[in-house]
């Protein structure tokens, strides 16, 4: 009784305690409607048009307003949709974006290295050319990091095909992952040290 | 056996660890000495748990989600702003007559971490700990932030116009009535500046004054060759270098270029390099002192008869251009030492070098220069550098300017950043609002700003343009790194205003700049300028051809000095400079506050430091409470035994004591620590007073030495049977033996019967495959380490090391990760001293890693020990474990109540931890992650000198060599492969990845106890 008892309250929390059950599907508001899937998927604008620094730093940044009024300066002025981000290039007041992919503190995770390595971005933020509103699709753990590292075969691509959300993996492609892995030097650390300092 | 224990203790860390004290010996035996008391006034554990019980039971799994994060993205993008890549910008950090080249790195525009700047000659790419803790400076929460109108908050229009309508009445008058207070400096904007002020009022008095001056090296000079000027020493010239009450690697004006030209000629390779000797001379032990191969103590009172000795002997050796000075008795006579020296000295003609401390008086700088200028190390080994720029420190013109603020002469008086009443207030019986209008630009909420008809916020030199000149000449760039964070303005700005031109610094900069090196016509050249930090080719541009000089007046003016010190009684009471607050200046720096000083390894406050004799015979011991009388003045202090003063002589070190008031409170830091202020007992020119009283009072305090905090475990071990195998941390030979026997260092192994870690030794432990490059590894050469603190600020302001306050600190958990150990070797009454940075030395088998329950601290597979915060739960069984004690524990969330502009400091690339959690030097593994994908982005491997750890580009000594030890070609491994390179506890069978090359000693032959060939002969002192 009292073992079923544990047992039950260890699945409880090994289950539903889980990234993969508290954060999978986490899909927060946000002050702009702003559709990943008009611009990214119908439009085919590339992921670093606005993620600027994603090749170059550890962080792919959020764009500045004014990266919006590059088009919407000409494209769509009157449309209460962007009010908000009107508002915010006359008035110098940045735009209050509600972070979906979050890391802890303690986790030193670099955007430059892997999209280098030829990870897609698709292979952690899923097919987000085709979400009206951004949300989590991978639970972002520790596990799911190192099952990545311990094979990362499996989501090398061409490093022209890193920003491209409808790349399909070919036939031959434990034969050209091989290759990636040998031309491009990688060796995934395991090690703590790796993300946490 | 009986053989071992005579020389026992050979090496001893304490006064009391060489006695056998008993309370000693239960500190170190017990592994987390204090216990777990909990601190006053912060929450309870027993509070919390009850708290957390019932915040969980009523918030129940509704809390598992994480709070939601914003991102605020920028409005328009600033074109050099990358975010997550942090930029550098040179600046230069003025200090006094002398100012140092720095990087800086900035986060998103918010600078965290300084640097040397390998372009500057005067930082050569290193820092010394006060530029490095200047960053906290600029961040701290208790500065001023608003104009002051005596009491109220007024704003910076408003003193505009109080300004303008002063300087009009002033103007007038031509400024009678207004006097200036600043300290000295050196810039030509601000000279530019202060001789239009000189202009506008003519009969305004503009007074400059440090209490650590050079003014009296100015003045000895100027009477030598009739030119104000400085020494700029070229010590990788110099074979012999003596120092006179000179800490020319420490604390004195030049001392990075000092270290790295030192280092030169004092770092040993092969069996072939030539090492240079160092005598020093002084009263004080500093880290000079303790470098030296000869290290003479003496009063400070005696520092003529020693001049006078050294002068005689030199003449008696057939030096030219040397008078004798006759006197009748001599303390110094047949002194070995300075017959060694003067052999010395005699021999190395123009290869020599004497440095004379600042502190010294004017007549003995003169006769010093005759000095070098009769061995020929003018223009040779020491050059003279004008000082045309700068504004002079003057005690005879402070004295005058109190005199008149006394006789109501004066009616407004601008101090410019310095803390009057602090400096002066002892001269004063009245009240010193009633006698002055103080309009005060200063950095704090001090006594002067409260008493002050106007205070104005100073903006840090991080804040404002500027400029100004290194001891060597060469002009510098103040470059901000961000805007002001409060209402504050620049002694460029404030004195702009006095002359009614309310020019912004940049302007004042540009166009001093322009009139002086007419840039304007090349832009290429303002803006090569502002990225070097300095004007290209403007090293040495001030220097002064040394000449001959008359001697007769010279030795007039020494005779009278020697003559007048000759009745003596009493204790001599000297005044120095602190390693901590300098000059009172860094009062709430508590990066600098908490390391423990180099020399007294005393953290938070000063102490009155005397000689292992003087303190028995008046029956004082550690931490009592002395009253020290001079002249009817006293000040009562806690004393503290140094093994290396001279007898019958109290060091005080000068700028504690200085009261501020604070805006924040901090929880686990002690801000009432404060220190005691010694200023009234100093005469203003000189350096020491004669014939002061030492009496002892009923009283003793708390002070926080770290001197025998986190001893090696073998130092425990030591106490019993195997009390000789201390020298197994040290190691160390005279360079003379060392040519004859080359691995000494494996004499002790050898000995002891200890394996070479090389042979595969059976382990308990699961090796690792470290065969894949690069593996990481360090050396330290402890025979250039002068254990000055850079690299433990260094590591503290990149890896985000709390502080813990005075309390924290005596109780043993100091956070600092590099410990810095001081060894003394032989007589306490003179003892000679081993220096020993130790952080964690990463063994490729960690016993820490064995005991962790929870896989918290690991081995990675280049060989770094990691530490997992979030992981750690607290058994501290790994520091129980660690032998070589470089572990510590968050007994307390230290930072739960960092002020947020404190946090600005921050490194964002380390995790700040929380309490109950391990931590220890990580080979700054952040930096090392940064290498590795800034490599692989651009498609390269690792090169040597991708990375540099932070203690090892704070170095100027370069003791700290970084890097992969796989690749042949590496610094580290070329340090690694010396003979003279070993492992600490290498008994242990640990396989520490940091070793150390071993300390060499430079006797001169007549004086040389030789140290060991064979290990049995070893002797202690001599």
């Amino acid at each position: 009784m009292g073992a079923g008892a544990l047992g039950s309250a260890v699945f409880f929390f090994w289950w539903f305690g889980s990234p993969e059950f508290t954060d999978v599907g986490y899909r927060p508001e946000q002050p702009v409607n702003f559709s990943h899937k008009l611009h990214a998927g119908e439009l085919g604008m590339d992921c670093r048009y606005c993620h600027t620094s994603v090749e170059k730093s550890q962080e792919a940044i959020i764009p500045p307003t004014q990266t919006c009024m590059n088009c919407h300066s000409v494209v769509n002025m009157e449309s209460d949709e962007l009010a908000v981000v009107r508002d915010s290039w006359e008035n110098n007041k940045p735009i209050e974006w509600v972070r979906v992919h979050m890391l802890p503190d303690y986790a030193y995770f670099d955007h430059s290295v892997h999209v280098a390595a030829g990870v897609g971005c698709a292979s952690c933020h899923g097919r987000v050319d085709q979400m009206e509103v951004v949300m989590q699709t991978e639970p972002l753990s520790m596990s799911w990091c190192l099952d990545c590292h311990r094979q990362p075969e499996k989501h090398l691509r061409p490093l022209d095909q890193v920003t491209n959300m409808e790349w399909l993996m070919p036939d031959n492609h434990d034969k050209l992952a091989k290759r990636f892995v040998k031309e491009r030097n990688i060796k995934p650390p395991e090690d703590c040290t790796a993300c946490h300092r | 056996m009986s053989q071992i224990k005579d020389r026992s203790k050979m090496y001893w860390k304490s006064i009391e660890d060489k006695d056998n004290s008993k309370e000693l010996n239960s500190f170190i035996e017990n592994e987390f000495p204090a216990g777990t008391v909990e601190l006053a006034e912060t929450m309870t554990r027993k509070k919390f748990l009850s708290l957390m019980g019932a915040s969980m039971a009523m918030a129940g799994l509704v809390g598992c989600r994480k709070p939601a994060q914003k991102i605020l993205p920028y409005i328009q993008a600033p074109e050099e702003i990358i975010p997550g890549i942090p930029n550098y910008y040179a600046s230069t950090m003025p200090f006094g007559m002398n100012s140092f080249g720095v990087v800086v790195e900035s986060h998103e525009g918010r600078p965290t971490h300084i640097e040397g700047n390998t372009l500057h000659p005067s930082s050569k790419g290193s820092a010394n700990s006060f530029i490095q803790a200047s960053i906290l400076d600029l961040y701290d929460p208790d500065r001023l932030k608003n104009p002051y109108n005596g009491s109220i908050e007024s704003t910076i229009p408003d003193f505009k116009l109080f300004v303008k309508d002063i300087s009009k009445s002033f103007i007038e008058n031509k400024g009678k009535g207004l006097a200036v207070l600043s300290n000295s400096f050196r810039s030509v904007s601000t000279k530019k500046i202060y001789d239009n002020f000189r202009s506008v009022y003519p009969e305004s008095n503009w007074v400059a004054y440090d209490t650590v001056s050079q003014e009296n090296t100015l003045n000895g000079i100027e009477s030598s060759i009739g030119v104000k000027a400085l020494p700029v020493y070229h010590l990788e010239k110099a074979d012999i270098v003596l120092t006179i009450e000179s800490d020319f690697i420490g604390s004195d004006l030049n001392p990075i270029h000092n270290q790295k030209m030192f280092a030169k000629k004092r770092r040993v390779k092969t069996k072939t390099d030539k090492m240079n000797r160092l005598y020093s001379v002084e009263s004080n032990l500093t880290c000079s002192g303790m470098m030296a191969d000869h290290r003479l103590k003496i009063k400070p009172s005696e520092i003529y008869d020693f001049i006078k000795e050294l002068n005689n002997m030199l003449v008696g050796s057939g030096i030219r251009g040397l008078k004798k000075i006759q006197s009748k008795s001599s303390t110094f006579k047949n002194n070995k030492i300075i017959k060694a020296l003067v052999d010395d000295l005699v021999k190395n003609k123009s290869k020599s070098l004497i440095s004379a401390g600042d502190s010294l008086d004017s007549s003995i700088h003169s006769l010093v220069y005759l000095i070098n200028q009769a061995l020929g190390n003018n223009n040779n080994t020491i050059t003279y550098h004008g000082v045309e720029d700068a504004v002079l420190s003057s005690s005879d013109a402070v004295e005058n300017l109190i005199k008149n603020i006394k006789s109501g002469s004066i009616d407004t008086l601008l101090v410019l950043d310095l803390d009057f009443y602090y400096f002066f207030s002892h001269y004063f019986d009245q009240d010193i609002s009633s006698l002055v209008n103080i309009v005060y630009l200063g950095s704090h909420n001090d006594k002067t700003s409260e008493n002050a008809f106007w205070s104005i916020p100073k903006s840090h030199y991080l804040e404002s343009w500027g400029d100004a000149t290194s001891l060597d000449g060469t002009y510098s760039i103040v470059q901000p790194l961000i805007s002001p964070l409060y209402r504050s303005m620049s002694i460029n700005e404030i004195l702009s205003l006095f002359i009614g031109e309310d020019r912004s610094d940049y302007e004042i900069l540009k166009e001093a700049w322009n009139s002086n090196f007419s840039l304007s016509s090349s832009l290429k050249t303002w803006k090569k300028t502002i990225h070097d930090g300095h004007l290209e080719g403007t090293s040495g541009s001030n220097k002064i051809n040394a000449k001959k000089v008359k001697t007769t007046p010279i030795y007039t003016l020494f005779d009278k000095k020697l003559n007048s010190l000759l009745n003596k009684k009493g204790f001599d009471v000297r005044f120095c400079s602190s390693n901590q607050v300098y000059d009172g200046r860094y009062i709430n720096n508590f990066w600098l506050r908490e390391a423990s000083d180099p020399v007294t390894k005393i953290s938070w406050e000063n102490v009155a430091l005397v000689s292992y004799n003087t303190a028995k015979k008046h029956n004082v011991k550690n931490a009592d409470v002395i009253t020290v009388e001079h002249n009817n003045t006293s000040i009562d202090i806690p004393v503290w035994t140094l093994p290396g003063i001279s007898d019958d002589t109290i060091i005080l070190e000068m700028g504690y004591g200085r009261s501020l008031k604070r805006s924040v409170d901090r929880n686990y830091i002690d801000e009432d620590v404060l220190g005691v202020n010694v200023l009234s007992l100093k005469n203003n020119s000189n350096s020491f007073v004669v014939g002061a009283n030492l009496t002892k009072t009923s009283r003793s305090q708390i002070v926080a030495c770290t001197q025998d905090h986190h001893g090696l475990d073998l130092e425990k071990l030591a106490s019993g049977e195997v009390e000789g195998r201390l020298p197994e941390i040290i190691r160390e030979a005279n360079v003379g033996d060392y040519k004859k026997n080359e691995d000494f260092v494996l004499d002790y192994d050898r000995k002891w019967h200890i394996p070479d870690e090389n042979k595969d030794i059976p382990s308990m432990y699961p090796t690792h495959d470290y065969s894949e490059s690069p593996q990481w590894g360090m050396s330290i050469d402890l025979n250039v380490c002068s254990g000055c603190n850079a690299c433990a600020i260094a590591c503290q302001s990149e890896n985000n090391i709390p502080i813990v306050g005075k309390q924290q600190v005596y109780d043993g958990r100091e956070m600092s990760w590099v410990r810095m150990d001081r060894y003394f070797k032989g007589d306490v009454d003179n003892p000679e001293f081993a220096l020993q940075p130790v952080g964690c030395v990463h063994c490729e088998n960690a016993p820490c890693e064995q005991v962790c329950p929870v896989a918290a601290t690991t081995h990675d597979e280049e060989g770094l020990n990691g530490m997992t915060y979030n992981r750690c739960i607290g058994t501290r069984y790994c520091a129980n474990n660690c032998p070589y004690k470089v572990r510590r524990f968050n007994y307390y969330n230290y930072t739960v109540d960092t002020p947020e502009v404190v946090q600005m400091a921050q490194n964002p690339d380390v995790t700040v931890r929380f309490r109950g959690v391990m931590e220890k030097c990580t080979y700054c593994v952040q930096r090392i992650s940064e290498a590795k994908i800034t490599a692989k982005n651009e498609k390269r491997s690792l090169i040597d000198g991708d990375v540099k750890v932070a203690c090892q580009s704070a170095c100027a000594m370069d003791a700290i060599e970084f890097g992969d030890i796989t690749d042949e070609n590496s610094r580290v491994s070329k340090a690694k492969s010396l003979k003279h390179d070993y492992s600490l506890l290498k008994m242990l069978n640990t396989k520490p990845r940091t070793t150390y090359l071993a300390k060499f000693r430079n006797p001169h032959p007549d004086l040389a106890v030789h140290s060991s060939s064979k290990p049995h002969m070893e002797v202690g002192h001599h």
